[in-house]
C-alpha cells in the first residue's frame, strides 16, 4: 500500500514539472491558463496523497482549497482579463528565448535543483523526498519563464507557478506546517491575481498591448 | 498591553473598510486622521510600558522590544502621512474623478497601515510572510493610483519583482520550519520564539540556506542591492504619502522579517555567517546608492536612492552586532522613518506648488514657500546625518559600535564612515540648490497647504527631539530590541 502510494505520489510531482514544461512551449494564454490548472490539480493530488499517507486531515483541507481556487478560480479570471482584452488574447506571445533552447534550459535547471535539494539532508516523512527537488525546479523553471515571455500575463502565470513548486516542495519537506498558514497562503495568491489582474488591465488600456517590451520608461 | 496591541492592528483594519463604503471622501479623511494618531498613541503607549514581552491566541499576537520599535515607527509614518493628505488631495477635490479617487486612496492608506502594522505584531513566521506578501499587493494598488503610464510600469515592475522576492522568502520559511521538524515533530507551530529556543538543534545546512534566502526574498523588499531594482521608480512614481510609507515604514518591516531570520541563524549555526551575509548586502547597498544619489536629477528618486542607502546602514549596524550598534539599528528605524517621511513630504509639497520634480527646475524655494522650505532644507540636513538631528544620533551609535571592538571590524566601520558622508554629499549639495536661489518666474508666493507643513512639523518633532534626548523608556525598549536582533529572549 505504501509503496503504491510513494509511486503516485512520485509520479503527480513529475506530472507538476511536465506541466511547467508544458508551459515552456505555450504561446497562447488559454494555453497558459489550461497548463496552470493541471498543475494546480497534480500540485492538490501530490498534497492528498500525503494526507493518506500520514493520515494528517489537514493535507485533505489544503488540497481540497487548492482544488477549487487554483484549478478553477484563478484560470477562470485569468481568461476573464483577457476576454477584455480579446484582441490581443490569440496573439502569439514573444518570446526572447526560443521554444527549443528554453527547454533545454529547462533541463539544466532541474538538474540544478536535484543538485541542490539532494544535498540537504531533509527527509520528509511521507512520499519520496526526491519531490522537493521537482518542487525546486518547478521554482526555478518558474523565474526563467518569466524572464523570457514578454507578456504581463504570461509573467503573472510565472508569478503563480512559483508557488505552486514551493508548495509541492513544503508538502515533501514540511507537510506539518500549519493549516492556517497554507490557508493564508492561498488567500494571499487569490488577492495577489486581483491586483495582477487589475495592473494588467489598466497596462493595456494605457499603452494598447499586453507585450512588456515598452515598459522601458523608468531607469537610472 | 495586549488589548493595545489588538486595538493598534484592529484600527486600521476597520478604517480600511469603512473608507471603502463610506459615501463621503470627508468622512474618511476625518476618521482616518483621527484612527492614525490614535495608533500613534497606542504605539508610544506600548513604549511607555516598558516593552516587554507579551503573546495571545498562540502566538499569533505578540509583542516584544523589536516589535514595539517597528509598531512605533510604523504608527509615526501612518499618522503623518494622514495628516498630509488632507493637503494632498485638497488640490484635486474640483476634478472629476475625485469622490472614486478618494474613497480607493483612504481604503488603500488604511489597509496599507494595516498589513504593515501585523508584520511586527505576529510570533507566527508564516503570519510574517503572509502580512508581507499582503503589503505588496496594497501597495502596487497604491502606486498605480495616478494611473499615468510611468505610475502603471512602476506598479508592475514592483508587484512582479517584489512578489518573485517574496516566493524565495517564502521558500526560506518552509526550509526554516523543515530544519526543525528533527526536534520539535513534524507539525508544530513556526513561531519565532519556539525556533529560537530549538535553535541549537536546528539542522545547520538546512538553516543556512533558508538564512540566504530570506535575505535575498525579504531584502528584495527592503530594498538591498542587487534586488533594489524595483524602488526607485514605485517610490518616485506614486503620491508622495504613499512614497513616505513605503520608504518609512515598508523597507523597515522587510528588514524586521530579516533580523527575524538572523537571530535565529545566529544561535543555530553561530553569527559568523549571518554576519558576512548581511555585511555583503548592506555595503553594496550604500555603495551603490551613494553614487546614485550623486547623479539624480529627480529629487523623489534621489530619497528613494537614499533610502537604499539606509537599509544598507541598518544591514551593516546588524552585522557589527555589538550591543552599541544594535542599539544605534534600533534607533535608526524609528529616526529614518521620521526623517525620510517628512523629506518625502517636503518633495511633494514642492511638487505641487511648481509642478516639477526635477531638482534643475527647483529654486529658490525660501522665497516661495518659506515653512516648507525651511523644513525641507532641516530634513535635508538630518537625512545626510547632521548633528543635532536624530539620524546623526544613531548612525554615530551604529559607527561607535563598529569601532567598539577593533581588528576585524575596523575595516567595515571605516567603510561605512566614508560611504555614508558619500550619500550626504549628494544630498545636501541638492538640499540648497533648491532653497535658496531667485524662484521661477511666475510662481507666487504661499505654501501649498498648511496641513503639509503640519505633517512635516509632527515629523520635526521626532527628527530633532531623537537627536536631541532619547526618553528613558524609549531607551530601555531600544535596549530590548537590541538584544531580540541577536536572539535575546
Amino acid at each position: 500500500m505504501q509503496q503504491a502510494l510513494d509511486a503516485l505520489g512520485g509520479f503527480s510531482a513529475v506530472l507538476v514539472v511536465l506541466m511547467q514544461f508544458g508551459l515552456l512551449r505555450s504561446r497562447a494564454i488559454h494555453g497558459h491558463a489550461a497548463l496552470y490548472a493541471f498543475e494546480s490539480l497534480f500540485v492538490a493530488a501530490f498534497s492528498a496523497l500525503a494526507g493518506i499517507t500520514s493520515g494528517n486531515f489537514e493535507l485533505y483541507v489544503l488540497a481540497a482549497v487548492t482544488v477549487v481556487a487554483k484549478v478553477f478560480v484563478v484560470p477562470a479570471l485569468i481568461m476573464r482579463f483577457t476576454r477584455d482584452l480579446d484582441e490581443h488574447a490569440e496573439v502569439e506571445i514573444p518570446l526572447a528565448v526560443g521554444v527549443p533552447s528554453s527547454l533545454l534550459a529547462a533541463l539544466a535547471l532541474t538538474g540544478l535543483a536535484y543538485a541542490a535539494a539532494l544535498r540537504l539532508p531533509l527527509h520528509g516523512p511521507l512520499l519520496p523526498h526526491t519531490s522537493f527537488a521537482l518542487g525546486l525546479a518547478v521554482v526555478l523553471i518558474g523565474f526563467f519563464f518569466m524572464v523570457t515571455r514578454l507578456n504581463t500575463i504570461s509573467q503573472l502565470v510565472g508569478i503563480l507557478t512559483l508557488e505552486n513548486g514551493i508548495f509541492l516542495g513544503t508538502v515533501a519537506i514540511a507537510p506539518g506546517l500549519p493549516l492556517l498558514v497554507g490557508l493564508l497562503i492561498l488567500f494571499d495568491v487569490l488577492m495577489a491575481v486581483l491586483v495582477f489582474g487589475v495592473l494588467v488591465r489598466l497596462l493595456a488600456v494605457r499603452r494598447a498591448t499586453v507585450t512588456t517590451t515598452p515598459l522601458k520608461e523608468l531607469k537610472g | 498591553m495586549i488589548y493595545v496591541l489588538a486595538a493598534l492592528v484592529t484600527i486600521p483594519l476597520v478604517l480600511g473598510l469603512v473608507s471603502y463604503l463610506s459615501p463621503l471622501p470627508r468622512l474618511s479623511q476625518v476618521l482616518t486622521v483621527a484612527g492614525a494618531v490614535t495608533t500613534l498613541a497606542l504605539a508610544a503607549s506600548l513604549v511607555g510600558t516598558g516593552g516587554g514581552r507579551v503573546s495571545a491566541f498562540g502566538g499569533l499576537l505578540y509583542a516584544d522590544p523589536l516589535s514595539v520599535v517597528l509598531l512605533l515607527a510604523v504608527a509615526l509614518v501612518y499618522a503623518t502621512s494622514a495628516v498630509f493628505s488632507i493637503g494632498y488631495l485638497r488640490s484635486e477635490e474640483n476634478t472629476a474623478g475625485f469622490p472614486r479617487y478618494a474613497r480607493n486612496f483612504y481604503a488603500l492608506l488604511n489597509l496599507f497601515a494595516f498589513t504593515m502594522l501585523l508584520v511586527p505584531a505576529t510570533d507566527d513566521m508564516g503570519v510574517i510572510w503572509v502580512a508581507i506578501e499582503l503589503t505588496t499587493i496594497v501597495s502596487a494598488l497604491m502606486v498605480a493610483l495616478e494611473g499615468t503610464a510611468a505610475s502603471l510600469e512602476a506598479a508592475w515592475k514592483y508587484v512582479l519583482i517584489a512578489s518573485s522576492g517574496l516566493a524565495l522568502a517564502l521558500l526560506a520559511v518552509v526550509l526554516l520550519y523543515a530544519s526543525g521538524t528533527n526536534t520539535l515533530g513534524e507539525g508544530y507551530d513556526p513561531n519565532w520564539t519556539v525556533l529560537l529556543s530549538a535553535a541549537p538543534k536546528l539542522q545547520p545546512d538546512t538553516v543556512r540556506l533558508a538564512f540566504l534566502l530570506a535575505v535575498v526574498g525579504f531584502g528584495t523588499k527592503a530594498g538591498l542591492v542587487p534586488m533594489h531594482t524595483w524602488l526607485p521608480d514605485a517610490h518616485s512614481e506614486g503620491p508622495t504619502p504613499v512614497s513616505a510609507l513605503l520608504s518609512g515604514a515598508l523597507l523597515a518591516d522587510a528588514m524586521y522579517a530579516i533580523f527575524r531570520f538572523y537571530g535565529i541563524t545566529g544561535h543555530a549555526v553561530g553569527f559568523g555567517f549571518p554576519k558576512t551575509v548581511l555585511f555583503v548586502f548592506g555595503v553594496a547597498s550604500l555603495v551603490l546608492s551613494g553614487f546614485f544619489v550623486l547623479i539624480q536629477r529627480d529629487f523623489k528618486r534621489l530619497f528613494a536612492y537614499s533610502s537604499i542607502e539606509h537599509m544598507g546602514v541598518l544591514a551593516v549596524g546588524a552585522a557589527f552586532a555589538t550591543p552599541l550598534a544594535l542599539y544605534g539599528v534600533a534607533l535608526h528605524v524609528i529616526t529614518h522613518a521620521a526623517t525620510k517621511s517628512m523629506a518625502f513630504f517636503g518633495a511633494g509639497s514642492i511638487l505641487k506648488k511648481l509642478g516639477t520634480r526635477e531638482t534643475a527646475k527647483t529654486r529658490g524655494i525660501i522665497h516661495l514657500i518659506p515653512a516648507t522650505a525651511v523644513l525641507f532644507l532641516a530634513a535635508g540636513m538630518a537625512i545626510g546625518g547632521l548633528p543635532p538631528f536624530g539620524i546623526f544620533r544613531s548612525e554615530f551609535l551604529i559607527l561607535a559600535g563598529g569601532f567598539s571592538e577593533p581588528g576585524v571590524l575596523l575595516v567595515p566601520a571605516v567603510l561605512l564612515l566614508a560611504l555614508v558622508n558619500l550619500g550626504f554629499l549628494g544630498l545636501f549639495r541638492y538640499a540648497n540648490r533648491m532653497a535658496l536661489g531667485e524662484p521661477p518666474e511666475g510662481a507666487k508666493p504661499g505654501e501649498a497647504s498648511r496641513w503639509m507643513v503640519a505633517a512635516m512639523a509632527l515629523d520635526l518633532v521626532f527628527v530633532l527631539g531623537l537627536g536631541l534626548w532619547v526618553p528613558d523608556a524609549l531607551s530601555a525598549v531600544l535596549r530590548g530590541a537590541a538584544s531580540v536582533i541577536v536572539g535575546g529572549l
